[in-house]
């Protein structure tokens, strides 16, 4: 491999001095692919010779996300402008970090073929971070086109790169496998492979954008234990702090953050929260999110999506369906929480809400349809569920 | 012609009209809006939808709070596997009334 021509590059002694920090560790963050621009002549790497401000946003020793991971989840962490999705995939010049960038497009925009399919082509690769997004979004485009097997395996692929590090892995890159190994499981609702206070504590090493999304699964995981006071605190702080705008793991805190007013009987706050999701979601078309916390959202998409965009919300419901089966089919039977089959996306909301107390004057207020409508969907959900008060609905429901 | 199931609720004859739920394969039992349009039985008791909301008169039957019909100690279900009943409040009777 020939070196640029015009770039100066320095030793991993040089580095090493420079960035106060031992020989190994650079020599093991470079085989990480957390040094940009680093290559290897022979046995030796050769570091580029950037300016001192850069070097220390590759120096291990810095608190703050470092090395930016740029191929770990790469559109995820784009403060791309929305709108200008496409235009920024087709700018990345490395090729394999634009295959990961498309591949996590096709999945956000509701297109889990053709995200699998991208996917499925780094699930070997030796880059780490390109491995780590790769088995990430197999593993949930293929919830979403019913494969279960190859999610099931994608799934264990992403734990074993976790037991796979040790005291020598950079600190960014154990951050980066864990990062991944959560999200996979608080999303699924599965349980934790480690504890969550290890999770919490690595968020600091992940760049800006990943840092957000971990923090929209640190608050969905709090919403899970029902807190959902401490998960809003959590939401609304990270959206105080915001400097840049990452659209996706943004439209994905909004989200959450809609599922937390809901629960806490506050629609209108909730109603904010949704249409700043949309916002964000609707110039590029990344409705996955909303298919997946369809759920959640007790009927919010049905009383702010339906009427004023049918189409879109018609694409939403279809990937309901398609996500839940699959999320239901993977989910551990373990935990003994069953979830409803029979259930049409509207009976589902409605009994979600009635789960939680609604009354059915109140679910219809919000829906915008009448309550004897609204006695017609519980009335279907306690016959199909063969239960006999609203209360016995929440084994039946979401967590 | 249209399934239904027949209910005898008390001295009532009641045909509940049956649906096919493509969905999930059942028939859907579709009860009318008995709140809007009251049944009463030849006793005067209302005849109810187990899933209506809780009426300022309702109590619980166990320490959990009183949602709805099916969990008032009034309520009194037209069978193991029906979703509607009667309520028994004394306040809700209506002296003579009900359709046969």
């Amino acid at each position: 491999m020939e070196a640029d021509a015009e770039m100066e590059y320095i030793t991993v002694r040089e580095a090493a001095r420079r960035w106060n920090s031992s020989e190994k560790l650079i020599r093991q963050r470079c085989a990480a692919g957390l040094v940009p621009g680093a290559r290897k002549f022979g046995g030796a790497w050769a570091i580029p010779d950037v300016q001192e401000s850069s070097s220390d946003e590759t120096s291990p020793e810095r608190g703050e996300s470092a090395g930016p991971c740029p191929a770990l989840m790469p559109l995820l962490n784009s403060p791309f402008p929305p709108g200008r999705c496409l235009e920024y995939i087709e700018g990345i010049a490395d090729s394999h970090i634009r295959d990961i960038a498309r591949s996590e497009y096709f999945y956000f925009s509701g297109q889990p073929e053709e995200a699998a399919r991208l996917a499925e082509l780094y699930l070997s690769a030796p880059d780490p971070q390109l491995r780590l997004s790769a088995c990430l979004l197999y593993a949930y485009a293929n919830l979403s086109t019913g494969m279960i097997q190859k999610a099931r395996y994608a799934l264990t692929e992403v734990r074993s790169m976790l037991t796979d590090v040790n005291a020598d892995t950079p600190p960014e890159l154990r951050a980066a496998a864990l990062f991944t190994v959560t999200a996979a499981a608080v999303l699924l609702h599965l349980p934790l492979p480690h504890g969550s206070d290890e999770f919490y504590k690595s968020i600091k090493l992940l760049p800006p954008g990943l840092r957000l999304f971990a923090l929209y699964v640190q608050a969905h995981y709090t919403y899970i234990q029902g807190d959902y006071g401490k998960s809003i605190g959590i939401l609304e702080t990270a959206f105080a702090m915001e400097t840049e705008v990452y659209p996706i793991p943004l439209l994905y805190m909004h989200l959450a953050a809609v599922m937390d007013y809901m629960s806490l009987k506050q629609p209108d706050k909730a109603e904010e929260h949704l249409r700043k999701a949309w916002h964000l979601a609707q110039p590029d078309d990344l409705i996955e999110g909303f298919g997946e916390h369809h759920g959640l959202v007790g009927g919010m998409l049905e009383a702010v999506l339906k009427k004023d965009y049918p189409e879109d919300f018609k694409r939403i419901i279809a990937i309901t369906y398609r996500f839940s089966a699959g999320w239901r089919k993977v989910h551990n039977p373990v935990t003994g929480h069953d979830v409803a089959d029979n259930l049409t996306t509207t009976e589902f909301a409605t009994a979600m809400l009635a789960a939680r107390g609604w009354t059915n004057q109140e679910i219809a207020d919000h829906m915008g349809i009448s309550p004897n409508t609204v006695k017609q969907y519980i009335s279907n959900t306690l016959q199909k569920l063969n239960i006999r008060q609203r209360k016995d609905l929440k084994q039946y429901m979401l967590r | 012609m249209a399934q239904t199931r027949h209910y005898e609720i008390e001295g009532l004859s009641l045909e509940i009209p049956l649906r096919y739920d493509a969905h999930s394969g059942l028939y859907i039992e579709e009860y009318p809006d008995f709140k809007a349009n009251p049944v009463y039985t030849p006793r005067g008791s209302p005849v109810m939808f187990i899933g209506e909301d809780r009426c300022p008169h309702a109590q619980s039957v166990d320490e959990e709070e009183c949602q709805d019909c099916g969990s008032c100690r009034f309520f009194a279900s037209a069978g193991a596997h029906s979703w509607i009943g009667v309520c028994r409040h004394p306040v809700r009777q209506k002296q003579g009334a009900g359709e046969g």
